[in-house]
C-alpha cells in the first residue's frame, strides 16, 4: 500500500488536493455551492489549456516564456477580428490560433536554426511580441464582441461549462498525441535525449520547431477561451500566466528537463492551484498574498517531488 | 576586465577582448551621435540627468545578474527582491520612522537574505535556478503586495529624498553610488580569490570543485551578492523617484539579461565585463531615450529591446562558437607536434 503510494507519479499533488479540499468543505460550506464549483471549473479549464502550452515545450526539454505575450497577441488579434473586421467567431478563432502557432513557430525557428540559448530567445521574443502587440493595439480592449460568441463562455453542456468541456477535449488530444502518436514519441524522445534521439533517425530540430508551434496554439486557445470568459480581449490578457503554466506541470510530474509528460497529473496541478486561490477567497485572506503563497506551494511540491523520487531509487521500489 | 589580446593568450581570453565590451562601446558612441543629430533636445542638461539617472539604476540591476550569470546561474528574482526592499525601506521610514541611513542598511541586508535563500534552495534541493527562482520571485512579490496591500509609501523623510536628486558638478549623487559598486565588483572579481573562484565555477563546475573550491558555499554567496544589488537597486529607484512603488522591479527582467549579454557576459558562465554591463545599460537607456526624443510611440520599446537581446543572444553564440573552433585548432596543432600516446 505504502510502496505503491510512493511509487504513483501524482501521490503528492492528489494528498495535497484530498486534504485541502476537505479542509475547505468542512471550513466553508460555500465550496462545494453550485455557483463557487462553476467558477473553479472555469479556472481550471483555462489554465490547464495554459498549463498545456508550457508542456508542449517542456516535453523536449525547452521553455515557453513569451506564452504570455502570444495569448495577449491572440486574444487581441481575436477580438479585432471579430470586432473590427466582422468576422464570425470560429473563423477569427481558427485565424487567431493559426496566429499563435505562426508566432510560436518563429520562436522554434529562431532557437534551432541560430542555436542562441532558447531561454534568451524566448525572453527575447516575449518581450518582441508583447511590444509589437502594445505598438499595434495601442493598448486599446475590444469590448464589443459579438454576443453569440460571448455566450460561450457561458453555455452549459449538461450543467458542465462548455470551456471545461473544451478544455478536457484539448486535453484528450494532447494525451493522444504523446501517447498513441509517433509524432509525440519522437517529441518525447528529443526531450529525453536530443543526442539519441538524432542517432535513432528523428529530425530532433524539426520536432523542436512543432513543439514550439504546438505551444503557441495552445497558448492562443487558452487567450480566446479567456475572452469569450471575460467578454473583451485586453492587452493585460495572459499576463498573470507564467508562473502556472511551470506549477500545473511541474506540480503534476512533469519533468522540466523533457522526456516526460503527464497531462492528468497538469489538470490535477491546474485544479489544486485553483482551489487554493479559491480557498484564499472563501477565507477572506487579501488576495495580495496568492502569490507568496503559490511560491512556497510550488517550492514544496519540488522538494517533496525530488524527496519522493529519490526514495524510490534508494529502496529499488 | 579585458585579458591582454596578445598573440600568446589562451584562445578564450582572445576571442573574449575582442568582443562584447568593446562592441557595445562603439554602439554607444554611433547611437549617441546620430541622436545628438537627428533630435536636438538629446543634448541638454535636462536629458544628460534623465539618462544618467536611469544608468544609475539599470546598471546596478544589470551587475545583480550578472554576478550569476558569471557564476552559471540566473536569477528570476532581481526584481521582486528589488520592489520588496524598496517597500520595506519607504515603510521603515515613513511607518515606523527609522532613519534613513539605518532603514538602507536594513534593506540592503534583507536584499543579501532573500538572495541567500535562492543561493540554499539551488544548492540543498539540486534544482535548476530557473524553477528556484520563479518560485521565490513569486514569493517575494507576494510579500511586497501583502504589506503594502499595493499602495506605494509617499511620505518620506526630506532627507532620503533630497539625497535622489543631490549632484555633485551636475553629475548626480545616485550615479556616482552606481560607480563605487562597479569599482568594488571589479576590485572583487581581478584582486580577490572569492571573485576568481566565482568565475571558475562559472566557467566549470566540476573542474572547480576538483580544484578546491567550495562550490556550495560559493553559489549561495553569488546568490547573496545579487539579492543585496537587487536591493541597492530598489533603494536607488526609491530614492529618485521619491516614492515607495510596490510596482519597483516589475519590468526589470529584461534589461537585466540584456545589458550583460550586451555588454560580452557569457551566458554560459566564467567570464563578465563590468564596462561591457554599463555600456550595456547605457545602450538600452539610449534606445529608449531616442525613442522619445524622436517622437515614436513609446509602446515600441520592448519590441525593440527584445530586438536587441536576440541580436547581443546571437553576437554571444558566435564568440562561443568561435572560442571552440580556436581550442579545436589549438588541440589539433598541439596533437601533431606532441609524441603520439600510447592506447
Amino acid at each position: 500500500m505504502w510502496h505503491g503510494l510512493v511509487r504513483w507519479d501524482l501521490a503528492s499533488v492528489a494528498l495535497a488536493l484530498v486534504v485541502i479540499c476537505g479542509v475547505l468543505s468542512f471550513a466553508v460550506p460555500a465550496f462545494h455551492s453550485a455557483y463557487n464549483l462553476r467558477a473553479l471549473s472555469f479556472t481550471v479549464a483555462v489554465t490547464g489549456v495554459v498549463a498545456l502550452a508550457q508542456v508542449a515545450v517542456l516535453s523536449v526539454g525547452q521553455f515557453n516564456l513569451a506564452l504570455t505575450a502570444i495569448g495577449a497577441m491572440a486574444g487581441l488579434a481575436a477580438g479585432w477580428l471579430m470586432q473590427v473586421a466582422g468576422l464570425q467567431w470560429p473563423l477569427a478563432s481558427a485565424l487567431a490560433i493559426a496566429f499563435g502557432c505562426i508566432a510560436g513557430g518563429v520562436q522554434g525557428i529562431v532557437i534551432v536554426r541560430t542555436g542562441i540559448n532558447p531561454f534568451i530567445v524566448s525572453l527575447a521574443l516575449a518581450a518582441a511580441y508583447f511590444g509589437a502587440m502594445l505598438g499595434l493595439s495601442r493598448g486599446t480592449s475590444y469590448n464589443q464582441l459579438p454576443s453569440s460568441f460571448v455566450a460561450l463562455g457561458r453555455a452549459t453542456v449538461f450543467g458542465v461549462p462548455l470551456l471545461l468541456v473544451v478544455s478536457l477535449v484539448v486535453a484528450i488530444a494532447v494525451v493522444v498525441l504523446f501517447q498513441r502518436t509517433v509524432s509525440g514519441r519522437r517529441l518525447l524522445a528529443t526531450g529525453a535525449n536530443a543526442r539519441t534521439a538524432m542517432m535513432s533517425g528523428v529530425a530532433t530540430n524539426r520536432m523542436i520547431v512543432a513543439a514550439h508551434v504546438l505551444s503557441g496554439g495552445l497558448s492562443a486557445v487558452a487567450a480566446i477561451m479567456l475572452v469569450a470568459r471575460l467578454g473583451s480581449a485586453q492587452p493585460s490578457l495572459g499576463s498573470e500566466w507564467l508562473l502556472p503554466s511551470f506549477a500545473a506541470p511541474v506540480l503534476g510530474g512533469t519533468l522540466l528537463t523533457g522526456g516526460r509528460v503527464l497531462v492528468a497529473g497538469t489538470y490535477l496541478g491546474a485544479l489544486l492551484l485553483a482551489v487554493i486561490a479559491n480557498g484564499l477567497v472563501l477565507f477572506g485572506v487579501s488576495a495580495y498574498w496568492y502569490q507568496t503563497l503559490l511560491g512556497i506551494i510550488l517550492l514544496i511540491a519540488l522538494a517533496v517531488e525530488r524527496g519522493r523520487q529519490s526514495y524510490v531509487l534508494r529502496n529499488h521500489l | 576586465m579585458t585579458a591582454p589580446a596578445s598573440p600568446g593568450a589562451p584562445p578564450r581570453a582572445r576571442v573574449r577582448s575582442s568582443g562584447g565590451p568593446r562592441g557595445a562601446g562603439i554602439a554607444v558612441v554611433v547611437l549617441a551621435v546620430a541622436l545628438s543629430v537627428a533630435a536636438p533636445q538629446f543634448l541638454s542638461v535636462d536629458n544628460f540627468q534623465v539618462i544618467a539617472y536611469s544608468v544609475a539604476n539599470l546598471a546596478v540591476v544589470a551587475f545583480a545578474q550578472m554576478v550569476v550569470l558569471a557564476a552559471g546561474g540566473m536569477d528570476l528574482s532581481v526584481g521582486a527582491i528589488g520592489g520588496l526592499t524598496a517597500v520595506i525601506v519607504g515603510g521603515l521610514m515613513e511607518v515606523l520612522h527609522v532613519p534613513p541611513l539605518i532603514a538602507v542598511l536594513v534593506g540592503l541586508a534583507l536584499g543579501g537574505v532573500a538572495g541567500a535563500i535562492n543561493g540554499v534552495l539551488v544548492v540543498r534541493t539540486g534544482l535548476s535556478a530557473f524553477i528556484v527562482t520563479l518560485a521565490t520571485a513569486s514569493v517575494y512579490t507576494g510579500l511586497n503586495l501583502g504589506i503594502t496591500s499595493g499602495k506605494p509609501f509617499y511620505y518620506l523623510p526630506d532627507s532620503f529624498k533630497s539625497a535622489g536628486s543631490l549632484d555633485i558638478a551636475g553629475v548626480p549623487v545616485l550615479l556616482l553610488v552606481t560607480l563605487a559598486i562597479a569599482v568594488a565588483l571589479w576590485f572583487l572579481f581581478s584582486r580577490v580569490g572569492l571573485g576568481r573562484q566565482i568565475l571558475a565555477m562559472g566557467a566549470n563546475q566540476r573542474a572547480a570543485e576538483l580544484a578546491g573550491v567550495p562550490v556550495e558555499r560559493s553559489r549561495i554567496v553569488v546568490h547573496a551578492i545579487a539579492g543585496f544589488l537587487a536591493a541597492a537597486a530598489g533603494i536607488i529607484l526609491t530614492a529618485r523617484l521619491g516614492v515607495a512603488q510596490p510596482t519597483i522591479g516589475t519590468d526589470w527582467l529584461l534589461s537585466s539579461f540584456a545589458a550583460p549579454i550586451i555588454g560580452g557576459t557569457l551566458l554560459s558562465g566564467g567570464y563578465l565585463s563590468i564596462p561591457g554591463v554599463v555600456a550595456g545599460a547605457l545602450l538600452l537607456t539610449l534606445v529608449a531615450n531616442g525613442l522619445i526624443q524622436l517622437n515614436i510611440d513609446p509602446y515600441w520599446t520592448q519590441l525593440v529591446s527584445g530586438l536587441m537581446i536576440l541580436a547581443a543572444g546571437g553576437i554571444d553564440r558566435i564568440r562561443a562558437l568561435t572560442v571552440q573552433r580556436m581550442e579545436r585548432t589549438e588541440r589539433f596543432a598541439l596533437a601533431n607536434t606532441a609524441p603520439p600516446k600510447d592506447g
